[in-house]
């Protein structure tokens, strides 16, 4: 080497107890054109906007329009442009070779996730820094609720947090379901950000005037903003983790907690805590429980350590935990139960009709067996690799179905959806449909149940097979914990 | 089949122990019951054509796939069973690796410390190290997209040092780069071994594996079909179309090297594999050094005017090639 040789640089930029994944993309993000340009194109922005302002003022001219302005040149690259850049966050990394190398340091695949998450939104945080001195500025000149506006910087901010989440999960999808979901946004965005520009040029209300959340509900929002945040990343890390990481069992877990926050609710809360609740965690746990049904086994023996050393609780916990569908049956009847529970809560507040009674029970138990319905038929399909997608066409195809017994079938007479019984998702629509037919409900509770019960025994059959290999390995693993705590 | 060369006898203890590995992709079986051990140091040559299954065999000893069936365990820890210990154990250097934007080499290899667990003084002194010992301190602000093929090389094979891993895994890492930076590449593997570390590398420029290698292994078809030293793959005889063993020799003869090319086409046991200028090479069936002695004498009395008579020892690729013709049959 030679001894002209620059000096190796001594940086001390970001300290060292920052996630070294945050360092590293927030060393590339600062620097990145995207997000230099829309910086300095907000700014741009900003002073000219101030500056109209200005002169709006010392002419008496009506200043509404520039509020709307302002906050379309706010929300677009908080709430578009830089959350899209999660949209490369994953697949970057995937395409350029270089995920495989930061999965063999010390870094979880959550971890990973979480840096990038944190950096895109301290940049976003940044970006609405640079805006605040304009947004008080406002207040200056007039008209302007400066708390109010603070407020609303502060959901579009915490909006773009979630937004950001999202599409870090999506970026480990498919480019297509990405550009596709792109387009689908940014029309809807463009076109409810332009009314509101406009609505505010021409005298209408807005965000400042009408306030952009009831405040009632804030906490509950700011919860759920937070949930759908953890599950959005959590999606991206297992997307990204070696199988060797059970992230099955942590979203599994989530959905268990949840379900148990809603029992609570069900039973000190009543009706409209429960039902606010569901309403935000219905998303979150259908799509576990499909994402559950359609996982293939994982028959890793380290997966199974940290089961088999709590002994029979941890091994019991495993039958509702370890990947793969045969789990994801006990756990999504686990977690029916468990809303079950929460709704007889609901019931002692307000009590469900004796008429409806049957209808109400024949919906719970269809609900389960559409759940479980399209794994039988998916074993015929055992090389189809995207199992989810295939579960869901399944699903539609039975959608299908109701929707052609609903076009020849009589409103009044529930008897031509007789035939819906054996496709438990057909069945459950129709039961929906017609809530106040008890003979309908008596039907399907009857034939419905019977098939449901053939089709259990037939997976309760296979099951066994895969609760044998669970039993081996996790036999495998307390072998194998007996002889490290002996070493 | 497996032909073992290697005697066990006196080598260190086992560092990677492979056990029946097996690796199906859907329809393809890209690793088929491969077998091999590694002993402590040494540097083993991984040598198979594109498919043949080597970059799956080394992912799965990096803990980045996971086998079919089989076991492999790096000092005695499980791939499977504890992917997280392995990967304390191991560098892993990938056949092509994606640049960061917006980064230095210096940021690159400081964002790897850092993930490794390397703090502040520790972190910058493994980081000084790691570029010495790389000869990356010159390029330490250059950003990383302006680097050549070969100074992105030596940036990667730099990160595979920094948590100082026992045993390296190296996937075509001489692959693509010119003549100056693969003979820096072979001086760094050789200061590797020199300091003991074991080292585990894939390529297809067989000769430079020869140099640098204790021990090769030949995979085809997914099956270890050779696993011994170079030498004694070189020092062996070819094998001709039909599987008979030959000596190959190089003859100079005084005028038109027509006399020699008739000579050997006339005489049984010689046949003519290039014709040049001023001699040929040929190839002699027989056995050992004593029948080619007899054959030159034959030669020589018959007239041919032969002033240059030099055995050519094997090629790795040609003893490759013999390799794959003896599996086939």
């Amino acid at each position: 080497m030679s001894a002209a040789a620059p000096a190796i640089p001594v940086t001390n930029d970001f300290a060292d107890w920052l996630s070294p994944i945050l360092v590293k993309e927030l060393r590339q993000g600062l620097q990145a054109r995207t997000f230099v340009s829309m910086f300095i194109v907000v700014q741009v922005v900003m002073i000219l906007l101030v500056g109209f302002h200005l002169l709006s003022l010392s002419t008496n001219a009506g200043t509404s329009g520039f509020d709307g302005f302002f906050w379309f040149f706010v929300g677009f690259p908080l709430l578009i442009l830089m959350p899209a850049r999660g949209l490369a966050a994953v697949s970057e990394e995937m395409r350029a070779n270089t995920l495989d190398l930061v999965r063999l340091t010390r870094l979880t695949a959550f971890r990973i996730i979480l840096g990038k998450w944190i950096a895109l939104v301290s940049q976003s945080g940044l970006l609405v820094a640079a805006i605040l001195p304009y947004a008080v500025l406002r207040y200056f000149f007039g008209r302007v609720d400066v708390v109010l506006e603070l407020q609303t910087l502060g959901w579009m901010l915490a909006a773009s947090f979630v937004i950001t989440a999202g599409a870090i999960a999506l970026s480990t999808a498919h480019l297509v379901l990405r550009v596709l979901i792109l387009l689908a946004a940014l029309p809807s965005f463009l076109t409810f950000s332009f009314t509101f520009a406009l609505s505010r040029a021409f005298g209408g209300g807005g965000y400042s005037s009408v306030g952009f959340v009831p405040v009632d509900d804030w906490w509950l929002i700011l919860i759920a903003m937070a949930v759908y945040v953890v599950m959005f990343l959590e999606y991206a890390a297992s997307k990204i983790a070696p199988q060797s990481e059970n992230h099955s069992a942590r979203k599994r877990s989530a959905v268990l907690l949840f379900s148990i926050v809603l029992v609570a609710a069900g039973w000190l809360g009543g009706p409209p805590w429960y039902f606010s609740i569901a309403l935000w965690m219905a998303p979150i746990i259908n799509w576990v429980i499909v994402e559950a049904l359609t996982e293939k086994p994982v028959l890793l023996p380290s997966l199974f350590m940290p089961f088999a050393r709590r002994g029979i609780i941890g091994r019991l916990a495993g039958r509702f935990l370890y990947p793969g569908w045969a789990t994801a049956i006990m756990f999504t009847a686990l977690v029916e139960g468990l809303l079950f529970l929460g709704v007889c809560g609901v019931a002692k507040f307000d009590p469900i009709p004796e008429s409806s009674k049957l209808a109400f029970y024949a919906v719970w138990v269809l609900v389960f067996l559409a759940l479980v319905a399209p794994l039988p038929i998916m074993f015929l399909f055992k090389r189809v690799e995207k199992r989810f997608w295939l579960y869901l066409l399944i699903q539609l195809v039975f959608v299908l179905l109701f929707a052609a017994a609903s076009t020849v079938a009589d409103r009044d007479s529930p008897s031509a959806f007789y035939w819906l019984a054996p496709f438990p998702a057909s069945a459950l629509l129709a039961m929906l449909s017609h809530a106040d037919h008890a003979e309908l409900a008596a039907f399907y509770l009857t034939t419905t149940s019977v098939v449901g019960g053939v089709l259990l025994l037939f997976l309760a059959f296979i099951m066994r097979r895969e609760f044998h290999a669970y039993s081996m390995l996790e036999k495998s693993a307390a072998a194998g914990i007996k002889k490290d705590s002996q070493a | 089949m497996t032909d073992t060369v290697t005697s066990t006898a006196t080598l260190p203890e086992k560092l990677v122990e492979v056990r029946d590995l097996n690796r199906v992709f859907d329809k393809v079986h890209a690793v088929q019951e491969a077998s091999f051990d590694i002993h402590r140091g040494q540097v083993v040559g991984f040598i198979g054509a594109n498919g043949a299954g080597k970059t799956t065999t080394m992912r799965i000893m990096a803990t980045l796939d996971e086998p079919t069936t089989g076991t492999v365990s790096i000092a005695g820890e499980d791939v499977m069973q504890h992917p997280e210990r392995v990967r304390r154990l191991i560098g892993w250097m990938p056949d092509s690796f994606g640049t960061y934007a917006n980064m230095t080499v210096f940021e690159y290899l400081d964002f790897f410390a850092r993930a490794y667990g390397f703090n502040n003084i520790a972190r910058r002194e493994r980081v000084h190290e790691v570029m010495e010992f790389s000869d990356l301190t010159p390029l330490a602000d250059r950003p990383m997209g302006k680097l050549s093929k070969g100074m992105g090389q030596r940036l990667c094979f730099g990160r595979m040092l920094i948590p100082d891993p026992e045993f390296m895994i190296l996937d075509e890492p001489a692959a693509g780069l010119d003549p100056k930076a693969r003979i820096e590449f072979k001086n760094l593997v050789r200061l590797l071994a020199q300091r003991g570390k074991t080292l585990f590398i894939s390529s297809h420029i067989l000769s430079e594996l020869g140099e640098m290698c204790d021990t090769l292994l030949f995979i085809d078809g997914g099956k270890i079909v050779y696993h011994g030293g170079a030498e004694a793959l070189t020092r062996g005889n070819a094998t001709n179309a039909s599987g008979q063993a030959h000596m190959v020799v190089s003859v100079s003869v005084t005028g038109p090297s027509d006399t020699l090319t008739q000579w050997a086409t006339m005489n049984p046991g010689w046949s003519v594999l290039e014709q040049k200028r001023d001699g040929a090479r040929l190839a002699f069936e027989g056995e050992n050094a004593a029948d080619l002695a007899a054959g030159l004498r034959k030669m020589i009395l018959d007239g041919v005017p032969v002033i240059e008579f030099r055995r050519e020892e094997r090629k790795l690729e040609d003893a490759f090639v013999d390799m794959l013709k003896k599996v086939s049959q």
